[in-house]
């Protein structure tokens, strides 16, 4: 099948190619699929930036007051005293960034009846690279946030989730958004692949 | 007729080298799966259980399945290194035929491990890093001090998978390149 269609471009006008050329230019304009693109970078950026704000205001203050102390004391739970969220919130903000790129380039690629194989080729390589990102984000983040809802009796790791309630449901709702975010970035490698999986001739 | 020589000649290449990269990943992460699976270590902690006493030896048992993130490493491996063979076995027998509807298969399919083996490889991390550096913050100990062993087996399972996730990443890319290559200059 490729060995007909290589050995086809290589002749100038045979019988047969005015035929194939015909069927090929029909199905062109379908697979202009740039319109639901957009609409899933525009997932990417909002959940993205859902994510990078939702995280960042996962601050609580707490005052315990124990009989063994003799006065209160107020312990605080941020975001960077974990590593793991430090590095959720630069690759959602790395993602964000780049969502808004490739939404302005996709902007351009709907107005095109076929947009090249050449654009697709590289959103769709970095998409794969961006969903490295996030999916080791999201797997790191959420790694973390269960050993705080959970504890771990094992190594005398107590939960904290039961102190910080409100910084446990911001993180937790980060972490939801971010594995929407990931999952958005697979349907558009897939989107891609399947627009440049319909352009083989 | 030369073009289509030299067509021919790229494309058994990329095979090839598809064929070698997903038989890396599932070399590295069986091996990866095989360490953290045997990353058990007992260990005669002294407890000083009444400070006039001396104190008593107990021997405590550090396993993968205690922390949810290895279970779940260990998961997510196991199904990529299943994956991988099945792909493997599946291009070999498909060898003959350039089918672009398995390309696009595999596409997909390699799309999805990839992010399964991140998300599994990163937990693994974070939760390792926790253990070796501890955090003060919330009063979670460092572990690495007292099972040595134990940590290097994580340590080396997580760069085992590491290897094994770049390496599924750059078969996604190569079978990016080789669709786009195949739906030619458009």
């Amino acid at each position: 099948m490729e060995s007909t269609t290589t050995t086809l471009s290589g002749k100038t006008v045979p019988t047969s190619e005015s035929g194939y050329e015909g069927r090929v230019r029909a199905p062109t304009p379908d697979v202009n699929f740039f319109r639901l693109d957009v609409l899933l970078r525009l997932l990417l950026f909002s959940a993205t930036v859902t994510a990078t704000v939702v995280m960042v205001t996962a601050n609580q203050s707490k005052t315990i007051v124990s009989p063994f102390l003799a006065f209160p004391i107020t312990r605080e739970a941020k975001f960077v005293h974990s590593p793991a969220f430090i590095y959720f919130i630069v690759a959602c903000s790395v993602t964000c960034l780049y969502s808004v790129l490739t939404i302005l380039t996709s902007c351009f690629a709907v107005a095109k009846r076929s947009p090249s194989s050449g654009l697709l080729f590289f959103l769709m390589f970095m998409d794969v690279f961006m969903l490295g990102v996030m999916a080791s984000a999201t797997g790191s983040a959420g790694s973390i946030a269960y050993v705080g809802l959970k504890g771990n009796s094992h190594v005398q790791w107590n939960k904290i989730c039961n102190i910080y309630g409100k910084f446990c449901r911001h993180i937790g709702s980060s972490v939801g958004v971010g594995i929407i975010a990931s999952i958005a970035l697979v349907m558009l490698v897939i989107l891609s692949g399947y627009s440049l999986y319909r352009r083989i001739r | 007729m030369e073009s289509n020589v030299k067509v021919a000649i790229d494309r058994s290449s990329l095979r090839l080298s598809d064929l070698l990269l997903r038989l890396i990943a599932l070399v590295t992460t069986l091996v990866a799966v095989v360490i953290m699976g045997t990353a058990i270590e007992t260990k005669t902690v002294p407890i000083t259980v009444v400070p006039t006493l001396p104190p008593l030896p107990v021997a405590l048992t550090a396993k993968w399945h205690y922390l949810s993130a290895f279970t779940y490493f260990i998961a997510t491996h196991a199904i990529a290194c299943s994956y991988l063979a099945f792909s493997l076995a599946l291009l070999v027998a498909n060898r003959a035929s350039g089918a672009k509807s398995l390309a696009f298969a595999l596409a997909v399919a390699d799309v999805i491990v990839m992010g399964l083996m991140f998300t599994g490889n990163s937990a693994t991390i974070a939760v390792g890093l926790i253990g070796f550096k501890g955090n003060s913050h919330v009063g979670w100990n460092k572990v690495c001090n007292v099972y040595k062993g134990y940590c290097n087996h994580i340590g080396a399972a997580a760069l085992m998978s590491l290897i094994g996730s770049i390496t599924v990443l750059l078969i996604v890319v190569l079978t990016i390149a080789s669709l786009h290559k195949r739906c030619g200059s458009m």
